[in-house]
Formats: C-alpha cells, sequence, structure tokens
C-alpha cells in the first residue's frame, strides 16, 4: 500500500505531495485540476514506468498526433516535439540534465521513480555494439555507427530501469513485456474493451467466491440479477445477465452505461488483488442512491483482497455518497480535493486538500459547503 | 457556492448578523461555531479552503466578553487567541487596534484571502454583541424602555447574574416588552428598534463591506 503520494513536473503537476493516503482514496475537483492525471501517475508508478504503459498513455490520449502526421509525409518529428513530451510538465521535456518527472512516495525518496532526458549513441567495440550514454567517459578507438539521439532514462535509486528512444514509433513498446511493481486495475472513463472484459473475467470465473462477489455487486442495482455470463468469441463477447424469474436474460449492455461501469468496476477490484484499483470519474452513469452501498462493498472487498483504491469524481452527489458509506466504516477513508494554490510563490499549482485529515467532524460538516 | 464566509457566536448571533448581512446586501455564508475556543481548529480547517481560494474572503464576529477568575475572555486575551493561529498560517498580525470601532483586516504574506476579525462590541473593549445593541437603540419611546430596564435592575430584590453580564440582562429584559415579547437578538433589526445609521453600527458595517465587497 502506498502511504504517501509525491508527483513532479508530470502533466500538470508542477509538484504534488500528498503526506497520508488512506486504503480508500477519493478525489474530487474541477476539470483541469489532474484528477486523471493523478490516476496516470499512479498507474506509471505501479507499472515501474515501463515504456509499454508510457505509450499507452500517450496513445489513449491522441497525443501522438504529430508523429502520425509526419510519418503519413515520411517526415521525422524533432525531438523537441515527439509526443513523450506531453507527460512532461508544461509539455516539453526538460533539458539536459534538468530534473524531469518524478513519482512516489514522499518518504523514502529512494523509492522514486524519476524521468529523465538523456543523449545516447551506438557505437562499436571490440566487445561488439554498445548504446553509449554521451556523458560517460569515451573508450578510445570507437566507430560511431549511428547519430546521437534523445532518450528518456526511467531511473530508481540511481538504477537506470528502462529507456524509451525518442526516434522510435511509440507503438513498438505497446507488446514488449516488463516487470510491474504492483498490480493494477484501472475502469477508464470509457468502458474497458470486450477482450480486457474478457480477460479480466476469466480470472474470476475459475474462483467462485469472485464470481458471487461480482453477482452481489450487480444486485444493487437489480436484485433479480442472479448470474452473469459471457457468451460469443473473437472478439465479440457479449455480457449476459441471467435473472431469477421467468428465464428472462438481458445483455449487460441493454440496461444503460451505469450497469456496465458497475461491472467494469467489480471486474476490476477482483482482479486488483495485492495491488491498485484506479476509478476515473466514480459515479459515471450510477445513481447516487446506488453510490454508497457500491462504496461499502468496495470497502469490504478492498480489505479483503487487500486492495488500495484511488477514485476521481466531479459531481458533490459523489462526495456526499462517499462520506455516508464512509461514516459506517472501519477502513482507512480519505478525501481529497484537487485545487490551484493561490499562493503568490506557487504560481497557480496544482495541490491537494486534505478534507478529513485531523480535522474536527463538526468542521467536516462545514467544508463541505465548499463545493470545489 | 458561497465563497465568502463569517465566523460568528452561536444560533442567536447567527440571525442577527444573517438579517444585518441581508440588509447589506452582502453575499456571505454565515457559520456558527462551538464555543470560541474550537475557533482555532475551526480556523485551522478553514485555512485549506483559502489555500485554493475556495474561500476568498474569512471574517470572524466573536465577543471579547470579560476576564473571568479564571483569567480567560476579555479583549487581549481573546485577542491573543484568535491572532495566534492566524499568525502561524502566515497572516500579518500587528498590535491591537489603536481606535475603538476599527475592526481587523489581515493580509497573508503569500496573498491569501485576507481575513477580518472583529470583537464585540467595539473592538477594544470588553463586552458582547449586547452592548454594541444597547449603543444604538433609538427612538424615544424605545430609550424610555431601555432606560426604565436599566433602573429595574437595580432595583432587583436579587441579583443572580455576573456584573459582567449586567448589559445582557438589561437587553433582554427591555426585549421582554416590545410589541412581541421576547423576541430574539434579531428582532432589534427586523422590528427597526436599534439605528443601523448610528455611528458605531457604521464602523462594523463598514468593516462588513471592507471584508466582503472588494
Amino acid at each position: 500500500m502506498l502511504n504517501s503520494l509525491y508527483i513532479k513536473n508530470f502533466r500538470l503537476f508542477q509538484e504534488l505531495q500528498i503526506e497520508r493516503l488512506g486504503r480508500i482514496n477519493l478525489f474530487v475537483g474541477k476539470n483541469n485540476l489532474g484528477k486523471s492525471c493523478l490516476l496516470e501517475a499512479l498507474r506509471i508508478y505501479a507499472e515501474n514506468a515501463s515504456p509499454k504503459v508510457l505509450a499507452e498513455l500517450i496513445l489513449e490520449r491522441g497525443e501522438n498526433w504529430e508523429f502520425e502526421m509526419r510519418q503519413y509525409n515520411n517526415h521525422s518529428l524533432p525531438d523537441s516535439d515527439n509526443p513523450l513530451r506531453y507527460l512532461f510538465y508544461g509539455y516539453h521535456f526538460p533539458q539536459l540534465g534538468e530534473e524531469g518527472i518524478e513519482i512516489g512516495p514522499v518518504q523514502p525518496i529512494q523509492e522514486r521513480l524519476k524521468l529523465h532526458l538523456q543523449t545516447y549513441q551506438m557505437i562499436e567495440t571490440k566487445e561488439g555494439q554498445r548504446f553509449h550514454r554521451m556523458d560517460e567517459p569515451q573508450l578510445s578507438n570507437n566507430h560511431t555507427l549511428e547519430e546521437i539521439e534523445s532518450v528518456i532514462e526511467i531511473e530508481e535509486n540511481g538504477e537506470i530501469k528502462s529507456l524509451i528512444r525518442l526516434n522510435k514509433d511509440l507503438k513498438t513498446y505497446l507488446t514488449k513485456r516488463h516487470q510491474t511493481r504492483l498490480n493494477v486495475q484501472i475502469v477508464p472513463t470509457q468502458p474497458l474493451t470486450p477482450e480486457t472484459v474478457a480477460v479480466l473475467w476469466d480470472n474470476i470465473n475459475v474462483q467462485p467466491t469472485l464470481r458471487k462477489a461480482i453477482f452481489q455487486g450487480l444486485q444493487l442495482i437489480d436484485e433479480k440479477i442472479q448470474e452473469l455470463v459471457l457468451v460469443g468469441r473473437n472478439g465479440n463477447i457479449t455480457p449476459i445477465l441471467i435473472y431469477n424469474d421467468h428465464d428472462k436474460r438481458l445483455p449487460l449492455s441493454s440496461l444503460g452505461d451505469g450497469m456496465t461501469h458497475l461491472f467494469h468496476i467489480l471486474l476490476a477490484l477482483l482482479n486488483a488483488r495485492d495491488g491498485l484499483l484506479l476509478i476515473d470519474e466514480f459515479e459515471n452513469g450510477l445513481h447516487y442512491t446506488v453510490q454508497p452501498p457500491l462504496w461499502n462493498l468496495i470497502f469490504k472487498l478492498a480489505n479483503e483482497l487487500n486492495v488500495q483504491v484511488f477514485a476521481t469524481t466531479h459531481s458533490w452527489d459523489g462526495v456526499t455518497a462517499f462520506e455516508q458509506a464512509a461514516q459506517h466504516s472501519d477502513e482507512e477513508v480519505m478525501l481529497f480535493r484537487l485545487g490551484r494554490s493561490v499562493r503568490k510563490s506557487d504560481n497557480g499549482k496544482v495541490i491537494a486538500i486534505d478534507y478529513a485529515y485531523g480535522k474536527l467532524q463538526a468542521v467536516t460538516e462545514a467544508k463541505l459547503e465548499v463545493r470545489g | 457556492m458561497n465563497s465568502s464566509k463569517l465566523i460568528v457566536e452561536g444560533q442567536t448571533d447567527t440571525l442577527f448578523f444573517e438579517a444585518l448581512i441581508q440588509k447589506e446586501r452582502l453575499s456571505v455564508k454565515i457559520e456558527p461555531h462551538h464555543g470560541i475556543t474550537k475557533i482555532p481548529d475551526l480556523l485551522t480547517a478553514y485555512f485549506d479552503d483559502l489555500q485554493d481560494g475556495a474561500i476568498q474572503r474569512l471574517g470572524i464576529v466573536a465577543d471579547a466578553d470579560h476576564t473571568t477568575p479564571k483569567g480567560q475572555g476579555g479583549f487581549n486575551k481573546r485577542w491573543q487567541l484568535l491572532t495566534k493561529p492566524l499568525r502561524e498560517m502566515g497572516y500579518e498580525i500587528n498590535t491591537p487596534p489603536s481606535q475603538r470601532y476599527m475592526g481587523s483586516l489581515f493580509t497573508h504574506t503569500e496573498e491569501l484571502p485576507p481575513v477580518g476579525l472583529w470583537l464585540m462590541p467595539d473592538h477594544q473593549s470588553d463586552g458582547m454583541l449586547e452592548d454594541l445593541i444597547k449603543q444604538t437603540v433609538y427612538g424615544d419611546q424605545q430609550l424610555t424602555l431601555l432606560q426604565t430596564a436599566t433602573t429595574c435592575l437595580e432595583q432587583l430584590p436579587v441579583t443572580l447574574f455576573q456584573p459582567h453580564h449586567h448589559t445582557k440582562a438589561t437587553i433582554y429584559s427591555w426585549l421582554a416588552w416590545q410589541t412581541r415579547p421576547g423576541q430574539a437578538l434579531v428582532s432589534t433589526i427586523n422590528a427597526d428598534l436599534i439605528n443601523l445609521h448610528a455611528q458605531e453600527m457604521q464602523a462594523f458595517i463598514k468593516w462588513l463591506h471592507d471584508l466582503f465587497n472588494k
């Protein structure tokens, strides 16, 4: 479990510091304050900032448009315009030697992942070809093979864990295997693909208790739901709900976005054992009466499966529902608001404000009036 | 969302200040606190909301009260109690005001929203809201009633209340003899018993405008 979070120079965050996290963490804030970026940062951390996950983040947001456009015309993109720059604060790469992205705990700082820019060159040595870091001493009699190129180094505790070469097409990284730090499951604002659903479902399907938990969760919306099955194959997989009356069967998708969202939350949660669950826009399509019992179910399952949950919401119904559920929970439940600091020296940087930590109950009530 | 807040003492005061705020056409949410000693905690909590501008103006109105045998209350004690947390938050706290009826507006070293403080009645003396009200009662009829209330208190066979509650006892006796007897403090505004244009009240109203209307 992450006890604290430090994010620097990543997307909208110049420097964000959260001293304490709970098992369940809800982030509320207006648009464009970095709610999704925060989940992205956690995903990067859990995936050890692998080239694969970085490429996914860029491609999911369509941020490789310039690259695609140039490629179409057979032109290359200057390194400074490489789509990976979107990951950095202010949308531009740091200079060589400058600090880049940092993601990890507030303490110990050795556990933070760092991403910065470096230059490398492919050289020929007696032992063979070598990708040589330009700030390391040159060996004599080397034969340079290619031009100097820019690379993002991913470093932890002084050790380089992986490299991304800016001159490569990001899509080539999508199939690269890597070691993750933590199991991480994501419920994005867009529905999961049928393929992802099928994979997640297979893991659940072989464990009767987890399968039961899914059905229980779906019953929050309609208690007549008895079971769910997946039918079809080859990219044409449809979840079907089976009801306990009159042999009724309905495709899940026919019951609206809320039902699908609920199913995806449950799937991801039950697949997140010992890891992180990231939910973007928790309330999507969910009626406010469903939200508190769903939170309660999440609190319970997250505890049983040792999952740490991070969710975002921009609705105050969402916050109220969360608070309601939290009142009856022993879990460590935290609520944060993302806002822009009005402190002169902060220059409008995004900060996370903790609603409950160390504060009086009476105050929390009054503060909820402050609708961010 | 209302991003201006005025912290006041208890439900009776809330009604009074709500009526005043409404008369002055200010847009401020009144927040009653639960005992003056809890205000520092409340300020700490609101400090978070000042940091990202979720609260853009914050005012505190409290009674200066009188020094108790335990050494609590009175202008200086209250001033210390309430300015200490503000100073720790980075507000520039100067010395207490040198004149009566000059409310405080504290600015922040890092330009966080200003915080205002007014200790009743006049931001310098010991006392309470009732003292300010007593100062501003107007009309021959009402002044006679008020004078009678004062005389009556002197003639009580036994005085159960503390001497520093004398004004409070006077005001509530006087309120008992109105067209609608025994109404709350807010009736002094609603039934036009006090002169909002009186110098003393105008000083307080000016402080409200300086804080919330800029």
